[in-house]
């Protein structure tokens, strides 16, 4: 039987209570607080209507000879903390903490685990930039710290953060963080989706049809979220001499999906980079130019230059923030080489 | 009773009653911080006595403290600081009852105040301590609960801490 099943007897039973009349209402109320006492055990964080209720009938005639009883029941501390409540306090918490409080009971099992606890967590996390962390990427392994100790001028500390896989070289390559996530590129072609916080990571199955990887073709990946259809996105992009195959990894599906190819080489020094909810890289045609791929609606697009960046020929991108707009967002940098006529 | 000085802008009163019966006379703009009394002097029912069924003595005494030092003119933001510093070193269970007067009366400064400093407080607490500080009974048996320690074996390391305050 749900919780809310559970509440709502009680409250008919109440009802009935105060509708009967005195003999019946003794017997009724001794029922009533038999089932308190139980339903105390159960369901503490419904308790907190009945406490309401039951503290104005102290004064009743009718309840006199269970005061001690009512008054022990409306003493229990916190018996009564609303679900709403429980996520104030536990949103604050990180993630590590959390974990062993899924064992807590089953009504908290339920709520930490809950899709829409999770979004509360991000979003009140993703607001406070003093629980933003910053990962730093070491030869061989990563390290993280906390942003606002960093930028406060304090000295701070770094913690190892050891990679969910290691290859016999250990090669790895951060292809992009959203939410807390992080995609990574390990080895060779093996990309894992990773949550540091709860240690989980996943495979990202292999892309079927992939062309082969020489000096002619090198890959690329970019990660991002469409957050239209709430789906974490990889995109991979295979440059080749004249043109460009790429496919979309969703994690929603689970699989690739081959998109339009491009015609014209992609710049390969320069994985896409993320911005609001487009991967941007650069496009290597007639000038360079920076281009697109919507990750909601997978549709390609071509970012308006400024004429004194137009077909520059070393572009490189790189994402200063993320809100507001593209265009205070990526940074172009024309690098020095023109001027030794590279 | 004496008539105050025109003089000075006129003060308004309202008079608080807490669910063990006890009442407390406040300044309105100090007790409008509170939006459930501030949408009930709107509506023209703070006249008499408000009604707080809800709030015991003794949370809503620091709830009035916290109001008083929240409103004052006078205390500046070192002083809010330590009082909200030393407000929280209350007793956990004073705290979630003022969290849940401060959700009756919405409060948010105050609710945020003490949601923060009961995260804080459990924060490295074994799930054991936590039931016990929440009153909740376990409904998982051995296994179940040794399952879910399973699943994240790492985050049940080191030194959890077992008391309850």
């Amino acid at each position: 039987m749900s919780s809310g099943d559970t509440a709502k007897r009680m409250w008919d039973k109440l009802e009935v209570t105060y509708e009967g009349t005195s003999k019946v209402k003794k017997t009724r109320i001794n029922m009533l607080i038999h089932d308190c006492e139980l339903f105390q055990m159960k369901e503490a964080v419904k308790f907190v209507q009945l406490k309401w209720t039951l503290k104005p009938l102290l004064n009743t005639q009718t309840l006199a000879c269970h005061k001690n009883s009512i008054i022990e029941i409306l003493q229990h501390p916190n018996l009564s903390l609303p679900q709403e409540l429980i996520t104030e306090i536990l949103v604050r918490l990180p993630v590590k903490s959390l974990l062993p409080f899924k064992c807590v009971s089953k009504d908290w099992l339920s709520l930490i685990s809950s899709h829409e606890f999770v979004n509360t967590h991000l979003s009140f996390n993703a607001k406070d930039c003093t629980r933003h962390r910053l990962m730093l990427q070491f030869v061989t392994n990563l390290k993280h710290c906390s942003v606002s100790l960093l930028f406060s001028g304090f000295s701070t500390d770094a913690f190892d953060l050891d990679i969910p896989m290691k290859t016999p070289d250990n090669s790895f390559d951060i292809v992009g963080s959203v939410n807390g996530l992080i995609c990574l590129s390990i080895g060779v072609n093996c990309l894992v989706l990773w949550n540091p916080s709860t240690r989980k990571f996943k495979h990202v199955p292999d892309i079927m049809n992939m062309p082969a990887l020489d000096f002619e073709c090198r890959s690329m990946y970019g990660f991002g979220y469409d957050e239209v259809n709430d789906d974490y996105k990889v995109v991979a992009v295979f440059s080749k001499m004249t043109s460009a195959c790429v496919s979309m990894y969703s994690l929603k599906n689970d699989s690739w999906r081959r998109l339009d190819d491009i015609q014209g080489p992609v710049a390969y020094n320069c994985w896409p980079k993320l911005v609001s909810r487009k991967l941007h890289w650069v496009h290597v045609g007639e000038g360079r130019t920076i281009m697109s791929i919507d990750l909601v609606d997978e549709k390609y697009g071509k970012v308006e230059q400024h004429r004194y960046e137009e077909g520059r020929k070393f572009l490189k991108l790189e994402v200063l923030g993320n809100d507001f707009s593209e265009w205070v967002a990526l940074v172009v940098s024309t690098l020095h080489f023109q001027s030794r006529g590279c | 009773m004496a008539e105050a000085s025109s003089s000075i802008t006129e003060k308004f009163f309202l008079t608080l009653k807490s669910s063990d019966g006890d009442e407390f006379v406040l300044e309105e703009s100090i007790a409008i911080q509170s939006i459930t009394i501030k949408n009930m002097v709107e509506d023209g029912c703070s006249s008499s006595v408000i009604p707080l069924s809800k709030v015991d003595t003794e949370t809503l005494i620091k709830v009035i403290e916290y109001m008083k030092m929240h409103s004052s003119t006078s205390s500046n933001e070192e002083e809010i600081e330590n009082f909200d510093k030393k407000f929280v070193s209350n007793s956990i269970n004073t705290i979630l009852n003022i969290l849940e007067a401060a959700n009756f009366l919405d409060i948010n400064n105050l609710l945020e105040l003490c949601a923060e400093a009961v995260a804080n407080r459990i924060k490295n607490k074994t799930p054991e301590a936590v039931r016990k500080i929440f009153n909740i009974t376990s409904d998982f048996t051995p296994e179940e609960e040794a399952e879910i320690r399973n699943e994240t074996p790492w985050a049940f390391e080191g030194n959890l801490d077992h008391s309850l305050d």
